[in-house]
């Protein structure tokens, strides 16, 4: 198959680098999740026992 | 939408791999899109052979089959089957089939990172079943009894099987999160010159926002089940009360995605309605920026009610409250959706072919399923429904038709497109209403078995109970052989039948309808130019 003309090298370095950035963010969010979590938690906790 | 002539078939059939490298290796977002769409398949009649296993256990009182906690280790993996196996990736099949027809792209933005993405499946559907098969060995363990929520305490002392159930879902994490940066990247880089994001079509919408919500909460209940591992093996205590953790937290950790993955399984399925009621009422989608608006808007607010699923765990009255009215606030942009389709529907030349069937279907049982959820919203009345037959009837009428019936309707809708054969009309409807009635005997009876007081996750019931319980058990095994017939019709497609025409549909409009049926191996290698 022929490289489509609308796929230029330019493109492809758009599309790799907001993948790059995505995955980034994905992985963010994975690894806050654990002390954000823990963190709100003990903030509402502490909130309920007044 | 209007496009200039194009040349879509230069490359037809040409470099088109064969045998089992084609589809190993395939980087053909057709090819990736009939893999997820045939192991989808595959998973639900996995799953719904569990179903049934459960639906004939139900079918008198006391214990017949199997014991409780096989029984309960059943609905987990019916649950995890269907939504992580048959669900997202029959939707995920969708999109690599039609994002790219739909928006004039060669392909997806990274053919690799596809391919990737569903072959990490088969390995994560092998784990999540031999989280099933295990305890059955000497020295397995105990089986999953914990449903599919995984609640701690009792998923920290499930034997090894839980361990397997914990890497399957990383594993389908992963994929479904590499999906779906796919998706967004394609969708947002991708698409034909002139095609700005307020003319994508409705399809492509639903899964860019789809696609968000996966990034922002699969990566969270990753990381509470690695919590729950450590709690398991690393002498950690984020859920142990006596090491001065709390097992409520998980049950934040995974409603905080799993409230959410409600709308990850609706939003695709509302996506090919947006497409199949404007085709069979000759007539454009009613309101399509509102449409965007409400989804973005169900998308927000569906991430920050998670805790409905929890009111009875004991939170403040500030927090129920907050959750009581947020999770009422979203039947509004829902409803919007819904009064959008109908207003579509309203003064067409509406015609009654089987995607059609499904949608109008979809509209009226989707709508019983919401209200039976705002029901379930309002606090004092959840502590009496809550772990009821009541909340199994309103999920099941929620995501069958919200979001099964929605893949139906698309995989109806678009197979003249993929196989190039028209499918047998009069099995088409045949199937649409074995399926609708089966359904409905199954889970409408639900509702009262939860409103009498019938507890769900429990193998033996009150006698008081039977009759009802009966009747959803045969409906349950009218509603599960239906499915036999879909395969019957999807094959004999595949293999024949009347010729498809470019535009199968009279009222269909849309980019992919101006590629052959089917579609050649390279489309789209011009891009198409909008006007």
């Amino acid at each position: 198959m022929a490289i489509p003309e609308h796929q230029t090298p330019e493109l492809r370095r758009k599309n790799i680098r907001m993948v790059w950035l995505l995955a980034g963010f994905a992985l963010f969010i994975f690894l806050t999740s654990f002390p954000f979590w823990t963190g709100l938690f003990r903030i509402v906790g502490d909130q309920a026992a007044g | 939408m209007s496009t200039t002539t194009m040349t879509h078939d230069e490359a037809h059939h040409h470099d088109a791999p064969t045998g089992w490298r084609r589809w190993l290796f395939s980087t053909n977002h057709k090819d990736i899109g009939t893999l997820y769409l045939l192991f989808a398949l595959t998973m639900m009649f996995l799953g719904g052979a569990s179903a049934m296993v459960i639906r004939a256990e139900l079918f008198m009182p006391g214990i017949q089959l199997v014991d409780p906690d096989l029984y309960n280790n059943l609905v987990t993996n019916h649950a995890l089957i269907m939504i992580f196996g048959a669900v997202m990736p029959a939707a995920a099949g969708l999109a690599n089939w039609m994002i790219p027809m739909m928006i004039g792209a060669p392909d997806m933005a990274l053919p690799r990172l596809n391919n990737l993405s569903f072959w990490i499946l088969p390995a994560a559907a092998t784990m999540l079943v031999l989280s099933f098969v295990v305890p059955f060995f000497p020295g397995g363990g105990t089986q999953i009894n914990t449903g599919w929520t995984l609640y701690p305490p009792l998923s920290t002392q499930v034997g090894m099987s839980m361990d397997f159930l914990i890497f399957a879902i990383h594993l389908l994490g992963i994929s479904s999160v590499l999906a779906s940066i796919n998706i967004i990247v394609t969708l947002l880089n991708m698409r034909a010159p002139g095609m700005k994001m307020l003319k994508m079509p409705m399809f492509c919408w639903t899964w860019l926002v789809t696609a968000f919500l996966l990034i922002l909460v699969v990566p969270v209940l990753a990381g509470g089940v690695t919590m729950l591992l450590f709690d398991r093996h690393f002498g950690t205590s984020f859920f142990d009360a006596a090491g001065g953790g709390d097992p409520v937290l998980f049950q934040h950790l995974f409603w905080f995605f799993g409230h959410p993955e409600v709308y990850i399984l609706l939003l695709p399925s509302i996506g090919v309605l947006s497409h199949v009621i404007p085709a069979f009422s000759r007539k454009p989608l009613f309101g399509y920026n509102s449409m965007v608006g409400a989804m973005l808007a169900v998308a927000t607010i569906g991430m920050v009610v998670w805790a409905h699923h929890q009111y009875t765990v004991g939170m403040s009255l500030g927090a129920v409250t907050y959750f009581m009215i947020g999770t009422i606030i979203i039947s509004i942009p829902v409803g919007l959706m819904i009064f959008n389709f109908i207003a579509t529907m309203w003064r067409g030349a509406m015609t009654f072919e089987t995607p059609m069937l499904f949608a109008v279907g979809i509209v009226l049982m989707f709508t019983f399923g919401g209200l039976s959820g705002v029901m379930l919203a309002v606090v004092p009345a959840d502590m009496q429904y809550h772990d009821s037959m009541f909340v199994v009837a309103h999920f099941h009428y929620v995501l069958m038709p919200g979001a099964v019936f929605g893949l139906f309707a698309g995989v109806f809708y678009w197979l003249p497109k993929w196989t190039g054969h028209m499918y047998d009309e009069r099995l088409g409807k045949l199937f649409f209403w074995t399926n609708v009635i089966g359904f409905n005997i199954t889970f409408f009876p639900q509702h009262f078995l939860g409103l009498a007081g019938m507890p769900r996750r429990i193998i033996d019931y009150n006698v008081m109970f039977t009759e009802f319980n009966v009747v959803s058990s045969i409906g349950a095994m009218v509603f599960g052989l239906s499915h036999l017939l879909l395969l019957y019709i999807v094959i004999k497609t595949i293999r024949g039948g009347k010729k498809a025409e470019s535009r199968s549909w009279e009222g269909a409009k849309g980019l992919e309808w101006e590629l052959d049926s089917p579609p050649a191996f390279h489309t789209w290698t011009v891009a198409p130019q909008i006007k």
